[in-house]
């Protein structure tokens, strides 16, 4: 326990520094583009943290679409964390990327988060097929409930109308290819962190058991790892925040370090 | 009266050259007498009383004159003379006995029917006129030479013609005879050697001539030829394996004709050919599937008006093997190239490739273990944990991540154990790892620049060398053709370590284009290195291949590539007990060289063991052998089998080990009647013309065989030989002798001296 809490205050200390840098990438990026990024500059990093653009019902409401949530201000504290617990060559920016783009098949990890409001077009729903059956991995996440669930259900069957979900049993590789994560905890937003350290739930919805849930592949590969009742992507957000507990900032980058090194090795 | 005194003639003499032979003792006591000599000279000076010095002098050289001619006599005098003996010539004529004597050519009709016209003991004319000057021997020579008293005893069933080994056999029969020359009368169809030009110089140094007497065609007007077959010896069960075919013909230029491979009577692979004048090499792809030793036979059909179709068929030899390789793939970083590879090869039971991936400082992920304890120390630090695998992939991995003890095993394992290293590129590899002065820059196939560029990245449009057309690992479809047009639709890669040379000796197969000065990065590059291979593959993302956007979901690029690299990598690596033989095809009768190499778990050489060789008959009765070491390679045993019966044999290497008998991979023999009788079967010329020639003998077109025996008559060797006559035993030393001991009585008795 003791340990842990060295762990933690590294990890805080660590990430503190970079956020102001972050938070200045995210004006310049809010500047440029309604949304894209600038696109990375050619292959010489060996990953590059890449978030999908989709389709959503709430994107005429919702400015930006329901796909930016957290981003990129998410994105770059995650990758900060990566590149300092681990040796990933990675790209140090946001990477925001059309479903239908050509270029989405040079990233072989693609972040998705709130699927609840997805709605593939034909095209989408095609890429994205294509993009997993020929080696990507998709991570979803920042879902919550049984309506946001059956949602992406069907938007999931668009894509593979045949292939079954599946819990991740705890054994799985993709759990133990960087941290050693034992026991998926659920993670709350910012706003239910806060209530959390106060005895308050943690759950959004009826969304009140975390999943870690899984598409196999023919050859038993991962190729969507769905994280569903709960917000890594949160986490990630407001790691820096001394509001929002620590112990979800740890856990959401430890299982999203994984992922990577499980994408990378898989 | 002068060859009376010299007991030889005077032109001996007068031609010749003298040699003194002295033997050791002789020579040991040539001082002494020396000594004497003086010393009885001294001793007729110190004479005192009525002697003058005049006296003195006189009876000092007579006696020293004839002790002079006894010394002389003693050191036994030769004379050196080439002579002509008074004894008959004689004449070996050595006979071709294989079956491709009874081949018809135009001008000849059959090549033994020459034989019956020229040597019949009644009828033939060649043999008559001989035997007329000379007494002539006859041999016949096919696998073996025996001595013959006529040409009834030919029947040309001979699978193989051993002229070198005839030459020999004839040589020393008639060894001490006064051989005129020898007389070869063959198609030539033999391959020379290096046995050849030591038997050539033995003729020459023993003054034997041969005339060479040449039967039939030295070209075929029309005929079509599988001159060779170049395969493997071994390859992994799945692999593509590249033919080598090497076509001959005459009389059939442009012609399009359809090649036949055969895998035990099965059609494997069927192909146009365009024939082209002269020799042309066909690369044959070929697919492996049936495990085991395999014998595949290579067919073109042959034309109606051929003039040998018996050469249209070859067979060739190729162990299929079914083993796992086992790959160790050192990355030092997460990268998705290790992801991709890892799927190319995930369906290929044949390779396992076992990650070990730096994910962070000091911390190591294990992908694809076999168990447990499987790399957990890390990257190995033992010889038997390196040399357990095959090959070894080194991502990007900079030179400090490995020891130089580590780099060192390294270069072991590829040099000694004949393991596979590829080397790929990446942002810690090559020198931007910080290899350029490093163990393992000695061993890669190209020249690392001196200085590193961390921020060179190019996107690299791949193209294939003349090389890598030809290369089964870079085959990437079914046929040549549309392999090279798949390559070309390929999509760019990245490349981050700019290398534009390749060592000397080293094979560059792919590039980047060149630019305006010609300069071209390299993107693969190989070479051998001691027992193993090397292979540079400097870019970083080939997996880009399977992921592109342009690849269609269906399409095997990625896959194959790296399935076909890694078992072409491995496809040379030695098994700890194996076994090779001196052949795959030998006729009925001869004799099989077996050789077995037996390794430790490090790969060092198993001395003092006593490995069997079996070789199994196709009725299943077995011929075992126990091999026996080898005079200077330790862990390498060696032993011979002759083989009586045609056959499809196999043949396997067995060894106890700890009670239990460790059985090495079988591979196949085929012992045939005939030999590769059809194949080269116009007559060798050139061959013959050669042993002629560097004999000092002649050659003759089978027209002008007449000429033979003037040929033999006017040499100036036949019955002249070199004589070395022994001259201290000439009548004039005795009388000389006599005459210089009586002298000196009389001079005495003159003198009234004692």
């Amino acid at each position: 326990m003791k340990y842990a809490k060295l762990f933690l205050l590294f990890l805080m200390a660590s990430l503190l520094p970079a956020v102001a840098t972050s938070q200045s990438v995210l004006q310049d990026d809010q500047a440029q583009t309604s949304g894209q990024a600038d696109a990375p500059p050619g292959n010489s990093h060996e990953f590059y943290f890449t978030r999908g653009i989709y389709s959503g019902e709430f994107d005429d409401y919702d400015e930006g679409g329901r796909w930016a949530v957290d981003y990129p201000k998410a994105d770059h504290q995650f990758l900060i964390a990566l590149k300092r617990l681990s040796v990933v060559d990675a790209y140090g920016s946001d990477n925001a990327i059309e479903l239908t783009d050509p270029a989405l098949r040079q990233f072989p990890l693609l972040y998705a988060v709130e699927v609840g409001s997805m709605s593939l077009t034909e095209a989408e729903a095609l890429a994205l097929r294509n993009y997993l059956l020929a080696g990507g991995l998709l991570v979803i996440d920042d879902f919550w409930g049984s309506w946001a669930w059956d949602q992406f259900l069907s938007q999931m069957q668009l894509v593979f109308p045949d292939r079954a979900i599946v819990e991740v049993p705890s054994e799985h590789p993709v759990f133990h290819a960087f941290y050693n994560i034992d026991r998926v905890i659920q993670v709350p937003n910012i706003r239910q962190g806060w209530a959390a350290q106060q005895g308050g739930p943690t759950h959004e919805y009826d969304g009140i058991v975390p999943h870690v849930r899984g598409i196999f592949d023919d050859d038993g590969r991962l190729m969507v790892l769905i994280n569903w009742n709960t917000d890594l992507g949160d986490a990630w957000e407001w790691a820096d925040n001394p509001d929002y507990p620590l112990k979800f900032s740890t856990y959401a980058f430890e299982i999203g370090i994984n992922f990577v090194i499980y994408g990378m090795t898989h | 009266m002068f060859e009376f005194l010299f007991k030889y003639p005077a032109e001996y003499f007068a031609e010749g050259r003298f040699i003194a032979v002295l033997s050791a003792w002789q020579l040991a006591l040539l001082p002494l007498a020396i000594a004497t000599l003086a010393f009885v000279v001294l001793g007729y000076f110190k004479l005192r009383g009525r002697t003058r010095n005049g006296d003195r002098m006189a009876i000092a050289l007579l006696r020293g004159t004839a002790l002079a001619v006894i010394v002389f006599s003693l050191s036994r005098p030769l004379l050196e003379v080439t002579a002509q003996m008074p004894q008959p010539g004689v004449v070996g004529v050595l006979l071709d006995n294989s079956i491709s004597m009874g081949l018809a050519d135009a001008e000849l009709g059959s090549r033994s029917d020459f034989i019956v016209q020229q040597l019949d003991a009644e009828s033939g004319s060649l043999l008559r006129n001989l035997q007329q000057s000379f007494d002539v021997r006859l041999f016949k020579f096919g696998a073996e030479t025996k001595a013959i008293s006529d040409i009834g005893a030919m029947d040309y069933g001979d699978g193989d013609s051993n002229l070198i080994e005839a030459l020999r056999f004839a040589q020393a029969e008639m060894q001490g005879e006064p051989l005129a020359g020898l007389v070869v009368i063959s198609d030539g169809a033999l391959q020379p050697d290096e046995s050849l030009d030591a038997l050539l110089l033995a003729l020459r140094s023993a003054r034997i001539p041969v005339y060479s007497i040449g039967l039939g065609e030295s070209r075929y007007t029309r005929d079509i030829e599988i001159s060779q077959v170049k395969l493997p010896d071994a390859v992994l069960s799945g692999s593509r394996v590249m033919a080598d075919v090497s076509v001959k013909q005459q009389g059939y230029d442009g012609l399009s004709v359809e090649l036949l491979v055969e895998d035990d009577s099965r059609i494997v692979h069927r192909q146009q050919i365009r024939l082209q004048p002269g020799t042309r090499s066909f690369k044959i792809p070929l697919a492996t599937e049936d495990t085991g030793p395999r014998q595949l036979e290579f067919h073109i059909t042959a034309m109606a008006d051929e003039q040998v179709p018996a050469n249209n068929s070859r067979q060739a030899m190729l162990t299929v093997d079914n083993r796992k390789i086992r790959i160790l793939y050192y990355e030092g970083e997460p990268r998705f190239e290790l992801k991709f590879i890892r799927r190319a090869v995930a369906d290929d039971d044949n390779l396992g490739v076992t990650g070990l991936i730096r994910t962070a400082d000091a911390k190591f992920y294990r992908v694809g273990i076999e168990s447990r304890e499987e790399l957990r120390n890390g990257f190995p630090i033992t010889r038997e944990e390196l040399f357990a695998y095959d090959a070894i992939i080194l991502g990007s991995v900079e030179n400090s991540l490995l020891s130089r003890e580590q780099q060192n095993m390294i270069v072991e394992f590829v040099s000694k154990r004949g393991g596979g290293l590829l080397m790929l590129g990446g942002r810690h590899a090559f020198s931007e790892g910080g290899y350029r002065d490093s163990v393992l820059q000695q061993i890669a196939p190209v020249v690392m620049p001196e200085q590193a560029q961390a921020d060179f990245t190019r996107q690299i449009k791949i193209q294939l060398t003349a090389a890598a057309l030809v290369h089964p690992a870079l085959l990437i479809a079914d046929s040549n053709e549309k392999s090279i047009a798949r390559w070309l639709t390929l999509p760019p890669l990245t490349m981050v370590n700019p290398i534009r040379r390749i060592k000397p000796g080293a094979t560059l197969l792919l590039s980047s284009p060149a630019n305006e000065q010609g300069d071209a990065y390299v993107a693969m590059a190989w070479h051998r290195y001691g027992r193993g291979k090397v292979v540079a593959f400097p870019v970083q993302n080939s997996w880009i291949w399977q992921m592109h956007h342009e690849i269609e979901l269906e399409d095997q690029t990625h896959e194959l590539l790296w399935r076909q690299l890694l078992r072409w990598l491995t496809e040379t690596v030695p098994q700890r007990l194996s076994l090779n033989l001196s052949a795959q095809k030998i006729h009925a009768g001869g004799v099989i060289e077996l050789r077995s190499e037996v390794l430790q778990a490090d790969f060092s050489a198993l001395r003092e063991v006593r490995p069997r060789a079996v070789l199994t008959a196709p009725d299943g009765s077995e011929q075992t052998i126990t091999l026996g070491p080898h005079p200077s390679l330790p862990g390498v045993y060696e032993g011979k089998l002759r083989v009586a019966d045609p056959g499809d044999y196999l043949a396997h290497v067995e060894l106890d080990d700890q009670g239990a008998v460790t059985r090495g991979s079988e591979t196949r023999l085929l012992v045939t009647p005939a030999g590769d009788e059809y194949f080269h079967a116009e007559m060798n010329d050139k061959l013959l013309r050669r042993i002629a020639d560097e004999s000092n003998g002649n050659f003759f077109a089978a027209k002008d065989a007449d000429k033979l025996v003037d040929a033999l008559e006017n040499n100036d060797r036949g019955s002249r030989a070199l004589l070395r006559l022994d001259l201290w035993d000439m009548p004039v030393l005795f009388l000389l002798l006599i005459t210089l001991l009586s002298a000196e009585w009389v001079y005495r008795r003159w003198r009234s001296l004692a």
